[in-house]
């Protein structure tokens, strides 16, 4: 790129997120605003209408009463009989019977305790009042045709409508987070492929221009700067063509004059050819090397979709189950859809690794996406839990076949010193889709239902398989592996000592700890320790936001500073070394500090981890991803187990304590096999 | 061949983003607004329908037959008229036959089967674009004596959520109206710089950039050399 292209580059992503950003925040919360305050003014008549409707119920036998001859201070069980009827209405928050004069002879409700007198009677009566929680309304008491001879009132609680304006609020803070998200997704896609690659192309075509290389064209395709630009490169190297063309015919007139011409014209051609190089034939088009951002927003995007779901799937798992006959309880077949998925997820991921080597990612792609999208669909139709766990294996291939495929899309295509920083892409995207995905998947559910969530997560793989035959480039097989099968391939991948230590020493034991004590250990320990259930939340979630930034920093690193391995055992030690530190602090304080170092820590060495295993010379790249993700499977399930049994031996605080341990013994041993390996290629090239 | 800026996408995809956003947040709302008006319309025809069964329940403890209570018909017709959204008021014996309805014609006709209450719990139903509440009507010994059907319509939500959607959309439009512009804007003037560069890419490949520059004196001499070789005269052969 020309000295001055990349800081402008990076101002234009930098100005353009922050606009989009802006333009987002504004105009939804414009509408969010609105919305609420149209709510609350519409729902006050329909909250009156509901009072109106209970006023006239309870007091209608006081009313027949007064009919009857009977004064209203002379009434017996009216506290009874208002408080029988505040029960049996949940919207109630106290029902108050009062004189002319406003002076309560009977109450009772949840709320009654905290009744505000009235100020004020007109000759309407007391009207409507919005107290603090509650909204009121006044009935006259008569007897009937009669004048009136007392109040009630109504109070209705306002906290179904305030729980509705809370949820709203955060629904409202829930489609900000993810539209910003997926603004920032889809610019960097955009950018990618309108500005960036276009400019990184025709970076290639002038600088082999500028050395005389006159045999490629630069693709021209768009109309915008980028194809003028393009084209301008083209017409220029086509006139220079054009030149060579006519010096050639005129060394041939010249040489006609006589042997020495011939001999003379001959020698300029040559000197000319030693400057300038032209292709028989004219120039070709040299085609746009494969870009690793085409495989993210199709990964980001289907990562959404898969989410879509999280919340809702054990619910939805529990309740066919107990529309299903059998001797299972419904609780154990629940999981029965979950383990499905994990297990198809797991035995699936080698073969996508073998199907992205032998057919290339972008069709590794439109299989994983088409079974995906199958799978929602059924996953929409199924009547009882064998057909939604069946449902749930097809999603589940098609997210290992699918998700492996563009990691290895985007670890082919990384230019050269950007592997790690790529493929850090990779996790980081998987991570935006899954907390877009589950947070807009509740929402969604909650109004449309579970089959909706599923036909929406099967639209958004159709838009995912769109982009995919847009963005990905066709080849990029591997014909190494493509006569592997997948056997042979794991043969091969465990063979090699350096995958074998990654995957042991640094991949497996991330997983066991971000399984064990992230999802299992900690959120136990912080219950116990009396925190509520938000805040455990709010802990769990450190892991998440620390480790975001931590993967980008970890891939510069990585490429900048060529730390790769350093990276990876340091981040094991680090790990280790914060679990190690919880029995020694008060846990409210070792805890969070323990789940954010682990984020930190893992996400440092997230990145280069898949870059070591993605640059392994003379092996498939997609088949040694695969295993890894495999390998990382079973750390996944490996983990809570192996937390238990710790736990069963001790305590929790115990069991963080050795899961530690363990982590930086693991990070020691990567670093010793790792300094082994240094020390024999140093030798090797002496 | 000239075409729009790359900036004018970019705005075009941010205004597609803004729009689909504010229409995400516009849809999610409205349901969400209509769940809870919904539920409370339920408990207000509910609460209608509890009293007028314990009505009903009152006649039948002085030992009246459920067909025979005291001017039933004028009791579900004062019921009906106590919420503008109620569209009918049905009462049936045990066996589903209709003793009495606001809806007269009906009397004597079987009652939706699919609407009566099953057992001693509500039924809620939609059918025929209304919403019903079916409520068991029992006796002082526990048993099932008649159904009390209620059916309403939707009229009195939808005005609201009308209202609500309008609210929303009057801000929401004003906000893209201002935002929008705005937004293409400060698109167009943060891809000033990128243009700038792609411009100045453009101008060093023209005719005079310097590529063509140094590499058109080098094709220039050697069409100088060719030409004068070519201009010799003819060698004699040897």
């Amino acid at each position: 790129m020309t000295d001055d292209a990349g800081p402008t580059l990076r101002r234009l992503v930098r100005h353009l997120s922050f606009i989009a950003v802006a333009v987002l925040l504004g105009t939804v919360a414009a509408v969010s605003v609105a919305a609420l305050h149209a709510f609350d003014r519409e729902v006050r008549p329909a909250m009156e209408r509901e009072a109106a409707v209970i006023g006239e119920v309870v007091a209608n036998p006081i009313e027949r009463a007064l009919g009857l001859g009977i004064p209203l201070e002379a009434l017996v069980g009216a506290e009874d009989y208002l408080a029988g009827m505040a029960a049996s209405q949940p919207a109630v928050a106290y029902l108050v019977l009062t004189d002319l004069a406003g002076r309560p002879r009977a109450a009772a409700g949840p709320a009654a305790s905290g009744f505000q007198p009235i100020d004020v009677i007109t000759a309407e009566g007391p009207g409507s009042r919005a107290l603090p929680g509650i909204d009121e309304t006044a009935r006259p008491v008569a007897a009937p045709g009669g004048r009136p001879q007392g109040w009630l009132l109504v109070g209705v609680g306002r906290a179904a409508v305030d729980d509705i304006i809370v949820d709203t609020r955060w629904d409202l803070a829930i489609v900000l987070l993810v539209g910003v998200l997926l603004a920032m997704e889809v610019l960097r896609f955009a950018l990618d492929r309108g500005v960036i690659a276009p400019l990184t192309m025709i970076e290639a075509v002038v600088r082999r221009l500028d050395t005389g290389d006159c045999t490629r064209l630069a693709e021209a395709g768009s109309a915008d700067e980028a194809g003028r630009v393009a084209r301008a490169a083209n017409a220029l190297v086509r006139r220079l063509g054009d030149r060579w063309a006519h010096l050639q015919w005129l060394a041939t007139e010249a040489a006609s004059t006589g042997a020495g011409a011939a001999r003379d014209a001959a020698a300029v051609i040559a000197t000319l050819g030693d400057r300038l190089r032209f292709r028989d034939g004219g120039a070709v088009v040299d085609a746009a090397p494969p870009a690793a951002s085409a495989a993210r927003l199709p990964l980001f995007l289907f990562v959404v979709a898969e989410q879509l779901s999280t919340s809702f799937i054990p619910l939805l798992g529990r309740d066919l189950a107990r529309a299903t006959r059998g001797g299972f309880s419904p609780d154990l077949l629940a999981a029965l859809p979950i383990a499905v998925f994990v297990a198809a997820v797991a035995f699936a991921t080698p073969y996508g690794g073998r199907l992205t080597a032998r057919r290339g990612p972008r069709d590794a792609v439109l299989v994983g996406g088409g079974v995906a999208a199958l799978g929602y669909l059924a996953a929409a139709l199924a009547d009882d839990v064998t057909q939604f766990a069946l449902a749930r294996m097809l999603c589940g291939i098609g997210y290992a076949v699918l998700t492996i495929a563009c990691q290895a899309q985007m670890a082919m295509a990384a230019r050269q010193g950007r592997l790690a920083r790529t493929l850090g892409g990779f996790t980081g995207a998987v991570m935006t889709g899954a907390v877009c995905g589950t947070a807009i998947g509740a929402v969604i559910a909650d109004r449309l239902g579970y089959g909706a969530t599923f036909l929406a997560s099967a639209g958004l793989v159709v838009v995912v398989l769109g982009l995919a035959l847009r963005a990905i480039p066709r080849g990029m097989t591997d014909p190494v592996a493509a006569g592997q099968g997948v056997v042979a391939g794991a043969r091969a991948a465990f063979g090699n000592a350096r995958f074998t230590a990654v995957l042991l020493l640094a991949a497996v034991p991330a997983k066991i700890v971000l399984a064990g004590f992230i999802f299992y250990l900690a959120p136990l320990a912080l219950r116990d320790a009396g925190l509520s259930q938000a805040a455990v939340g709010r802990n769990v979630m450190l892991y998440g936001l620390c480790m975001l930034p931590a993967i980008a920093l970890g891939g510069w690193l990585a490429d900048r500073a060529r730390m790769g391995g350093g990276l990876i055992w340091g981040g094991a030690v680090l790990n280790g070394g914060a679990l190690l530190m919880i029995p020694l602090l008060p846990e409210v304080a070792a805890l969070p500090i323990a789940i954010a170092v682990t984020g930190a820590a893992q996400g440092l060495a997230s990145a280069p981890m898949l870059a070591v295993v993605a640059g392994m010379p003379g092996r498939s790249t997609p088949l040694l991803l695969s295993f890894l993700r495999l390998g990382e499977r079973f750390g996944s399930v490996i983990g809570p187990f192996a937390a238990a049994w710790l736990m069963m031996r001790g305590d929790a605080v115990w069991a963080m304590g050795v899961l530690g341990g363990v982590t930086a013994l693991t990070g020691i041993g990567y670093a010793l096999v790792q300094r082994r390996a240094t020390r024999a290629n140093a030798a090797i090239a002496s | 061949m000239t075409g729009p800026s790359f900036a004018t996408r970019i705005a075009l995809l941010l205004t597609a983003l803004a729009v689909l956003a504010c229409m995400l947040v516009t849809a999610l709302n409205t349901l969400k607004f209509e769940k809870l008006l919904v539920a409370q319309q339920q408990r207000i025809v509910g609460t209608i329908g509890a009293d007028l069964v314990d009505t009903f329940e009152r006649g039948m403890m002085i030992g009246v037959r459920l067909a025979d209570v005291p001017a039933a018909q004028a009791l579900v017709d004062r019921a009906f008229g106590r919420d503008p959204d109620l569209r009918r008021i049905t009462l049936s014996d045990a066996g589903g036959r209709i003793l009495f309805d606001t809806e007269r014609v009906r009397i004597g006709d079987a009652a939706e089967a699919a609407l009566l209450p099953a057992g001693q719990a509500r039924r809620y139903a939609r059918r025929d674009g209304l919403d019903w509440v079916g409520m068991p009507v029992v006796n002082s010994f526990g048993q099932r004596e008649g159904s009390l059907l209620l059916g309403y319509g939707r009229a009195g939500i939808t005005d609201r959520l009308t209202a609500i959607a309008l609210a929303m959309a009057g801000p929401g439009l004003a906000a893209l109206l201002v935002g929008l512009p705005l937004g293409w804007l400060a698109v167009f003037l943060a891809a000033r710089p990128t243009r700038r560069l792609f411009a100045h890419l453009a101008a060093s490949l023209s005719d005079s950039g310097q590529a063509m520059g140094r590499h058109g004196a080098v094709l220039d001499d050697a069409e100088r050399r060719l030409e004068a070789i070519a201009a010799r005269a003819p060698e004699r052969a040897a």
